[in-house]
């Protein structure tokens, strides 16, 4: 499935992305509302963005007590707003610690129905909307131009 | 909309009041409303070390919205540097936190007994104690206070140790590279024992129109991401201006005597730099120029050295100004400067200053305790260590340069004024022998120091025919950049543009200030309505910002300021020795010509006064009016 691609190194941390997620979902500017974050190391001045990886094995899926967050077909992992109790159990299982728990409900990315707004905003290709398997082709071949460019050949 | 928290130090109490709709829609916001405040409430004539100087922090209207590069706030006090306007602005991510935490402005009184911090959150203001933080530099200090509240997305706008020892010339940093540099303001926090302001905040900005906003920002994004220049920009960031001041002979070289660096060679390059030095790059809230260098010195002697930038601030001026191209110099002082929390253009202002007194042989070691050959590196870092330490000779300019002047020359001080280039007691931060209309605006520019940011009329250098610059600015303007004709004109459109950007928040760097494909008053007023439905001409934009201008204006008035202060450094009537435009130079006859104009097209009289007709005109015939 199609997911959003995350290459860190690339991030320069303005928060873009997180801004577009909570105009977007929530019509609101709050940035406590994103369900993109950006880390950052402030003492380097680095950043990362972290979202949801769309698990083949969610644990979040497991953790719901009520049975509110559902694997589509497509791979996409979904929290059903209507079903949801709000105990937040799946916060705390998830690894990543994405998903979010706002004061009224609980909310992931569900990849603005298959047209993610971040990916938009990214000037420096930080996050991708594409394919893991191409994403991770063309990391291969990047690494093997490294790796000529070393040799010097 | 927010509302302003008024907060007293002496006291501890804070009392929170609202904006009054009226003060918006004249003064919009940050550079804007704090104007309002600084002039409402300054007594004349004050000591701006004393506890009755307010100190006043304002995001800007559109501040941590979705807008493009709404990462600004200012801060504004009377400078203890120039003892004239104080007024400096950072990007970063402090701003748009601020509002997040509930507050659009802080106008901070009074002086704290004990060093305190301020912890503001979700509309609460806690004072915290701070001695403990007094053995952290500034970035150090930023991430303790983090630590200590447990919560990394806090944001911290903090001074350093210099700030805690009043350098004069001491900064406020939110970021490790993020600075509101000039005139002092991290000074007059010294003074009022506050060292830090700790901001977080989940509450939402109010937008009138989402849909709107989103509409208005993807087609922003594009112009901004699509513009000629956008690849350059976000690649160099302000370095950009190395390259063409090196090509172009407007290096400050030597404390501005030569306007080209011998010595510097082809390793002082913006393509060496990033090539050899930069490991990554940081981008203020909202923004995809993301121009911030982070640097890191691979190996050698200085195998380590690390930190954010430089900004062209410390290539010029670190490099340039005092005759080195060594980057690992530049990036060591940069770095120092910093860690100090001191202003780098004041810095390295004083210590090419200082070098070239030496030269003159006008000081010696008696005084100096050291050689000061320009572009030493060890001489440079250590005088920086001095004046963050306040020890030494180093120590002697911590107070300013008219103290230090004093210092050397005693009686005759006036005569030698001349080698230190400042205008309105600041040291200038540009050479604009060859670009009259930047000259004017540097010499009028209200918070001294020939400002780049108050007025600059970039497009002046870029060989634009008439007819274009009648389309993006209004009025024909010669492509002649050594011209005086008709260049009233475009520097008060650039101390408009750059008011207003001030007062909405917005960064020079996506803006006609730097390219004029960028955004204007045009863009400004789509993103105004589509935030707080208030709805603008570009017209009246342009009038908000000259409303702004004239009330720093009349604040630089009552402090018995007048044209004899709107002048450029004597050194500035001398030409330029190299270059395409070796021989430009500022005649003084020609300038007084200039500046009538100027005043005339402003609305002033001859001393540069605003007239009862213009202040009408602009709705500032009852300033102060205290409607806040």
């Amino acid at each position: 499935m199609k997911k959003i691609i995350v290459y860190p190194e690339k991030c320069t941390g303005c928060r873009l992305c997180e801004s577009i997620c909570s105009l977007y979902n929530e019509k609101k500017n709050d940035l406590s509302r994103a369900r993109i974050r950006t880390l950052k190391k402030h003492s380097l001045g680095l950043s990362a963005p972290v979202v949801c990886l769309q698990c083949k094995k969610p644990p979040c899926l497991k953790a719901c007590p009520v049975d509110a967050i559902k694997k589509e077909p497509s791979g996409l992992v979904r929290v059903d707003e209507e079903q949801c109790i709000g105990c937040e159990a799946c916060v705390s299982q998830c690894p990543f610690g994405i998903m979010i728990a706002l004061p009224e409900k609980v909310v992931k990315c569900e990849l603005c129905n298959g047209d993610p707004q971040c990916v938009k905003y990214c000037a420096t290709g930080a996050i991708e909307y594409g394919d893991p398997g191409i994403a991770i082709q063309k990391r291969r071949v990047s690494n093997m131009n490294l790796f000529l460019e070393e040799q010097e050949i | 909309m927010n509302p302003i928290a008024f907060i007293d130090l002496s006291t501890q109490t804070v009392a929170v009041k609202p904006i009054p709709e009226e003060i918006r829609r004249l003064f919009l916001g940050g550079r804007g409303i704090n104007m309002y405040l600084l002039y409402n409430y300054l007594k004349e004539g004050i000591d701006p070390l004393s506890p009755e100087n307010p100190l006043i922090f304002g995001a800007g209207l559109l501040t941590g919205t979705h807008g493009m590069a709404t990462a600004r706030f200012n801060i504004s006090a009377k400078s203890p540097e120039s003892g004239n306007l104080g007024d400096s602005n950072s990007g970063g991510f402090f701003g748009p936190e601020l509002r997040f935490a509930g507050f659009d402005h802080l106008f901070i009184s009074g002086r704290s007994a004990s060093p305190v911090y301020l912890w503001i959150h979700d509309g609460e203001i806690e004072f915290r104690e701070a001695g403990h933080l007094k053995a952290y530099n500034l970035p150090q200090t930023l991430d303790a206070i983090r630590t200590e509240l447990g919560d990394q997305d806090i944001q911290v706008a903090s001074i350093g140790p210099a700030g805690r020892r009043l350098v004069v010339f001491a900064n406020v940093m939110c970021t490790i590279g993020d600075a509101a540099g000039r005139t002092g303001m991290g000074t007059v926090m010294g003074s009022k024992n506050l060292w830090a302001i700790a901001v977080r905040g989940k509450r939402p900005i109010e937008v009138v129109n989402p849909q709107r906003l989103m509409e208005v920002a993807a087609k922003q994004y594009r112009q901004i991401t699509q513009t000629k220049g956008y690849k350059a920009t976000s690649l160099y960031g302000t370095l950009m201006r190395l390259s063409i001041s090196r090509t172009q002979g407007q290096e400050p070289a030597h404390n501005y005597q030569d306007n080209m660096l011998e010595s510097g060679g082809e390793e002082f390059d913006p393509d060496v730099f990033v090539q050899k030095y930069e490991y990554g790059k940081m981008a203020c809230f909202n923004c995809p120029v993301h121009t911030k260098h982070l640097h890191r010195v691979p190996s050698g002697e200085h195998k380590g050295l690390s930190g954010a930038g430089p900004e062209y601030g410390g290539a010029g001026y670190f490099g340039s100004s005092c005759g080195t191209g060594d980057w690992v110099t530049i990036m060591e002082c940069w770095d120092l400067s910093n860690q100090y929390g001191m202003d780098i253009l004041t810095t390295a202002g004083y210590i090419a200053w200082v070098m070239e007194l030496y030269q003159r042989e006008l000081i010696d070691e008696s005084i100096t305790g050291m050689p000061l050959r320009w572009g030493d590196h060890d001489a440079m870092t250590k005088l920086i260590h001095q004046m963050g330490r306040r020890e030494g000779f180093g120590g002697m300019l911590s107070d300013g340069w008219q103290r230090a002047n004093r210092r050397f020359f005693g009686e005759r001080a006036k005569e030698y004024e001349r080698y230190i280039p400042t205008i309105k007691g600041m040291t200038v931060d540009q050479d604009t022998r060859g670009t009259k209309a930047m000259a004017l605006g540097a010499a009028t520019a209200t918070r001294g120091g020939g400002c780049h940011l108050r007025s600059r009329f970039t497009m002046e250098e870029m060989d634009l025919p008439p007819e274009a610059t009648k389309k993006f600015i209004g009025r024909p303007v010669t492509s002649d950049p050594d011209s005086y004709e008709g260049k009233a004109y475009p520097a008060i459109w650039t101390e408009n543009l750059c008011a207003v950007g001030d007062a909405l928040g917005i960064c020079r760097f996506v803006t006609k200030w730097l390219s004029p494909g960028l955004l204007g008053f045009n863009e400004f007023t789509e993103t105004i309505s589509a935030v707080t439905g208030y709805e603008f001409t570009p017209e009246k934009l342009i009038e908000t910002g000259e409303r702004i201008y004239n009330l720093e204006r009349l604040f630089l008035i009552r402090e018995g300021l007048d044209r004899k202060d709107d002048r450029v450094p004597e050194r500035f009537h001398e030409p330029w020795k190299y270059g395409f435009q070796k021989g430009s130079n500022i005649e003084q006859d020609k300038f007084e010509k200039l500046l009538d104009e100027y005043y005339q097209e402003h609305g002033w009289d001859k001393q540069g006064i605003p007239t009862r007709e213009t202040l009408e005109r602009l709705g500032l015939s009852e300033e102060p009016s205290h409607l806040l």
